[in-house]
């Protein structure tokens, strides 16, 4: 149990954050979401429940403000937070499995591309490269950089849609 | 074909950029595009809240349980959550904010009270100005108390939106000095946060969507020149 509401915030401030990044990929995004749980959740949350019920209450918090910030962006969800199956994400520090997971994942659906798709996607995603950069790494103009970006971004969809049935 | 390319383009340039995505309407292909989009970008690693942000929600918070506990104040009813009844604290007065305020911080900071309260010396420290909407009327008001730390106090109510926005306070020369991120609820908002700048510096503030339309702003007369 939590001995007061600044303990429930203290001690998941940090995995509620980082669970909201890696479901917006940026900063701005996942601290407003961030923000928005706890403004929402913590004047509701009964200091007698476990640490377990009150991180299970947040996580339905997050669900519930991660789908509505999609639908107020894009119309329609883009990424979910499942309240079970992201429980472990709320622990104070990630785990090297976790950490691991993500990138072993995206290593699996580069892997599956062909060498211009991966290496472009390579390029932005994981070295953060401006597509300026990318295109003068791969010797092609922007404009080309972009189409192929795109393409990869098409087929690497495909590759982890495939990899998840 | 290439509108969605574009749209897709800058989707991927915002999480690389680490900045906000535009709004647009996704159709069924661009959002398999945009989930793995956003999935490769989360194998560049986790990422930790940064100690400005993590203290001044935690400040915001405090604040707001504060302004909450004389039974006069807010309970957040977010849109979605069926259960509550929110109470509007955007409608009370600044000085019952200032109140509630002083209750968080008195204990723990080097703010004057003087200042705070507006009633006993120090009167040239704390500068107050209205709110106003595009069409002048009036929205709320903005408190500016400069201490060790200083900060900066606001209230709003009934403005024709529901949703993040942004508190931009800017210089002289329009330079944006500060910004900070809050919740319109119902169009009512309550809001204090330290500010690691010196009010001296501040000639006007803002109030900005996400979307970059200023819903009221405020000048602060004869300073910042």
């Amino acid at each position: 149990m939590y001995p007061d509401l600044d303990a429930v915030y203290r001690d998941n401030v940090e995995g509620l954050y980082r669970l909201m990044y890696a479901r917006v990929g940026n900063r701005a995004d996942a601290e407003d979401l961030t923000a928005e749980v706890f403004r929402s959740a913590i004047g509701r949350l009964r200091l007698g429940s476990s640490r377990g019920e009150v991180r299970s209450y947040l996580l339905t918090a997050a669900r519930t403000a991660l789908a509505s910030h999609w639908r107020r962006r894009l119309g329609r969800p883009v990424t979910y937070i499942d309240p079970e199956a992201d429980a472990e994400l709320l622990s104070e520090a990630p785990t090297d499995d976790e950490v691991s997971d993500s990138r072993e994942r995206a290593m699996q659906i580069l892997g599956a591309l062909p060498e211009r798709f991966r290496r472009i996607l390579e390029l932005r995603f994981l070295e953060a490269s401006s597509i300026k950069e990318a295109a003068a790494e791969m010797n092609v103009t922007v404009s080309n950089a972009k189409v192929l970006q795109h393409r990869a971004l098409q087929m690497a969809s495909r590759v982890a849609l495939e990899l998840e049935e | 074909m290439r509108l969605r390319r574009r749209r897709i383009a800058s989707f991927v340039d915002s999480l690389i950029e680490d900045r906000r995505p535009r709004r647009f309407r996704a159709g069924d292909e661009e959002v398999a595009l945009l989930q793995t989009a956003v999935m490769l970008r989360e194998a560049r690693g986790p990422q930790a809240p940064s100690p400005p942000f993590v203290s001044g929600l935690l400040e915001e918070l405090a604040f707001a349980r504060a302004v909450g506990s004389d039974g006069a104040g807010t309970t957040h009813t977010p849109r979605g959550h069926a259960a509550g009844r929110s109470r509007r604290v955007g409608a009370r007065p600044l000085a019952a904010v200032v109140a509630a305020l002083l209750t968080v911080i008195a204990a723990t900071t080097a703010i004057d009270r003087g200042a705070l309260g507006g009633s006993t010396g120090h009167a040239s420290e704390v500068v107050d100005v209205a709110l106003t909407d595009a069409s002048h009327r009036r929205v709320g008001e903005i408190r500016l108390l400069s201490g060790a730390p200083s900060w900066v106090l606001m209230n709003l109510a009934g403005v024709a939106y529901d949703g993040p926005v942004t508190c931009q306070l800017e210089g002289a020369d329009g330079t944006v000095l500060l910004r900070r991120s809050f919740y319109l609820n119902g169009g009512d908002a309550a809001f204090a946060r330290v500010i690691p700048i010196s009010p001296g510096e501040i000639r006007s503030g803002r109030i900005v969507t996400p979307s970059g339309t200023v819903l009221a702003s405020a000048v602060f007369e004869g300073r910042g020149r």
